[in-house]
């Protein structure tokens, strides 16, 4: 229960205004329902510990999905100045840009249900969880590791793995400045083996189809028909991420003392921006980033080839990537605040950027549309593709939403899944899981999450994401 | 054993209860293990020396389950049990028996990717040792 002060602006914002130690106020997007489990979680008091940063501009923002996380909640957006405002690990999340893309592909789901079990075979051969004993079959020696730190998905392509237009279809081009120096030995050791492997919890590789489309103009520019087969990539930096945000969250909480930051949570350790350790953290994430943004590539890559053993190389050629985005993340961007450009530091972690019509950064084949947004709902009922606008631009420096939340704990859901057989209920349902754990699958159960729709709804409804189309799932890879 | 997870939305909280500060940490190494390979066999085939110095148990801890963490991921060690030769409230020396991980031996876990420093606790009550961690899956 919460004793925070809550007025509500419309339909679907929410402001917590400034009380006590808070620089800004809080501005949540969220219909009634969804408010309730917000004001029950201790999200909301975390929305209200961010609004307390040094150089915070703007409101700190909740998307929909808002839930507890480590200082900073997830589902939330908060920009700092550049020169004086602060970067802090929690405010990116262990996961460094955790992200998903999605691929579309020449195949109708009527033709592919024969050949999804071969298909799915494939996919879970030849892209490893590389959790326990499952390591990645590329052998990254030390200097390729530091170029795919710095370079990302260009990496991946000038190694082969994928096309030049793929990286056209990649925020940031798959590549950030970034520091691979900054990144310590311990996780470049974690990374070595571990690219080009998926993950395990709610990663996935998903093959589905489009099930629903709500604007079939923009759909079709998205390659994105009812019934056109789709392949989503879910996850992020792997070990590699998670040890630099360990890293990093020691150095910020020794940072946090040294420059006098109040902090009204701990795990909310930052520096400066532009202090050495601000720099430092900022590089090493973006080299993080990197990392994930090529695996992500590698990943596609290995779709690609599963698909050609099915289907045909032909088939394989016709396989495009819609879009890939981060939704854990921290970047230096340009946006205009009361009429004035300003270099900011946005912070999404559990949300994703969302660039409205005409963005200079969009491809030309974007230019008109915006930018789209994948949002991944769980392995039994269906994920999104939106497009950014300039409500979003307008109100959240262009972030919107980035998932669904867990509605059960793990444990709960182990129970829960124990006497039922969660892989045999999906079946029945015409969704194929393939998992290197039993465990993951009951801990990933449809019902341990929110349902995206609402979520999804309320963005639409604000106005700071266009509904585009519904995808659902109908084979499931899984670590 | 005396330690046992307790739920937390999307992750998992441990809690640990011990007769000395030893067997904190040791439990702590076994709970890590339960955690990382489940019930799969480990063989102590070698071992890996753990010597940590902090300012509170509570870092000890976090440093020794991150060490587990780390050896696992980035190493491909399974862990065994820790064997504490000595544990005070700033210094641990032990050795970590470990066997290489294999893929047909030790079945595969939900990946654990960090050792959280939220609500990371580590005090003496009564006569016992009583620790709680955050794990972050």
């Amino acid at each position: 229960m919460s004793d925070i002060r809550v007025e509500r602006l419309d339909e679907y914002r929410w402001s917590v205004p400034r009380f006590g130690g808070m620089r800004t106020d809080g501005l949540i997007f969220s219909d009634s329902t969804l408010m309730r489990d917000i004001e029950g979680d201790q999200a909301l008091s975390q929305v209200v510990n961010v609004a307390h940063l040094p150089g915070i501009v703007g409101p700190s923002i909740a998307m929909p999905d808002i839930h507890w996380g480590y200082g900073f909640p997830i589902g939330g957006v908060a920009a700092f100045d550049e020169r004086n405002g602060v970067i802090s690990p929690g405010g990116v999340g262990y996961d460094i840009n955790c992200g998903v893309r999605l691929l579309t592909s020449p195949l109708h789901v009527t033709g592919v249900r024969s050949r999804l079990e071969r298909l799915l075979d494939h996919l879970f051969r030849h892209i490893p969880s590389g959790v326990g004993a499952a390591r990645s079959d590329l052998k990254l020696s030390a200097d390729q590791l530091e170029a795919v730190l710095s370079q990302g998905a260009s990496w991946a392509i000038a190694e082969g793995y994928g096309h030049e237009a793929d990286l056209e279809a990649t925020e940031a081009r798959g590549t950030l400045p970034a520091d691979p120096d900054a990144v310590s030995a311990r996780a470049k050791q974690r990374g070595l083996r571990q690219l080009g492997t998926v993950g395990s919890g709610n990663h996935f590789v998903e093959v589905g189809h489009v099930a629903e489309v709500f604007d079939p103009d923009a759909a079709s520019l998205l390659g994105l028909e009812v019934g056109t087969v789709t392949f989503f990539i879910h996850s992020g930096s792997r070990g590699l991420g998670y040890q630099v945000c360990d890293d990093y969250l020691d150095v910020m909480v020794q940072a946090a003392r040294d420059y006098d930051i109040d902090l009204p949570d701990k795990q909310l350790c930052c520096a400066p921006i532009e202090s050495p350790e601000g720099k430092r953290y900022l590089g090493a994430m973006s080299a993080a980033a990197n990392y994930a943004f090529a695996n992500r590539q590698l990943m596609s890559h290995y779709v690609r080839r599963s698909v050609a053993s099915v289907f045909g190389p032909e088939v394989a050629e016709g396989i495009n990537l819609v879009y890939d985005v981060a939704h854990n993340i921290a970047k230096i961007e340009q946006h205009e605040v009361d009429g004035r450009r300003r270099n900011l530091c946005v912070h999404r972690k559990g949300a994703t950027r969302a660039l409205p019509p005409h963005h200079p950064e969009l491809p030309a084949r974007f230019r008109d549309l915006g930018q789209p947004v994948l949002i991944p709902g769980d392995m039994g009922r269906y994920s999104y593709v939106l497009l950014g606008t300039a409500t979003a631009s307008a109100e959240t420096f262009a972030s919107t939403c980035h998932g669904a939340g867990r509605r059960m704990s793990r444990t709960q859901a182990k129970r829960v899944a124990r006497h039922r057989n969660i892989a045999q209920e999906l079946a029945d349902r015409g969704i194929l899981v393939r998992a290197a754990s039993r465990r993951t699958v009951d801990e990933e159960m449809p019902e341990a999450y929110k349902d995206v729709r609402q979520v999804v709804d309320v963005v639409h409804g604000a106005g700071i994401g266009r509904k585009v189309a519904r995808l659902e799932p109908i084979g499931v890879v899984k670590g | 054993m005396t330690y046992e997870f307790l739920p937390h939305t999307a992750d998992l909280r441990l809690r640990i209860e011990a007769p000395s500060l030893e067997e904190l940490f040791e439990d702590g190494a076994r709970a890590m293990r339960e955690l990382l390979v489940g019930s799969s066999p480990v063989s102590p085939v070698q071992h890996v020396r753990i010597s940590l110095r902090a300012d509170t148990p509570d870092e000890l801890l976090l440093g020794l389950l991150r060490e587990v963490l780390y050896r696992f991921s980035a190493e491909g060690e399974a862990p065994s049990h820790l064997v504490v030769s000595h544990a005070s409230a700033v210094e641990l020396e032990g050795a970590l028996w470990v066997e290489a991980l294999s893929a047909g031996r030790h079945l595969p876990q939900p990946e654990v990717k960090a050792v959280t420093r939220h609500g990371l606790e580590v005090r003496r009550s009564a006569e016992r040792w009583m620790a709680t961690v955050l794990l972050d899956l």
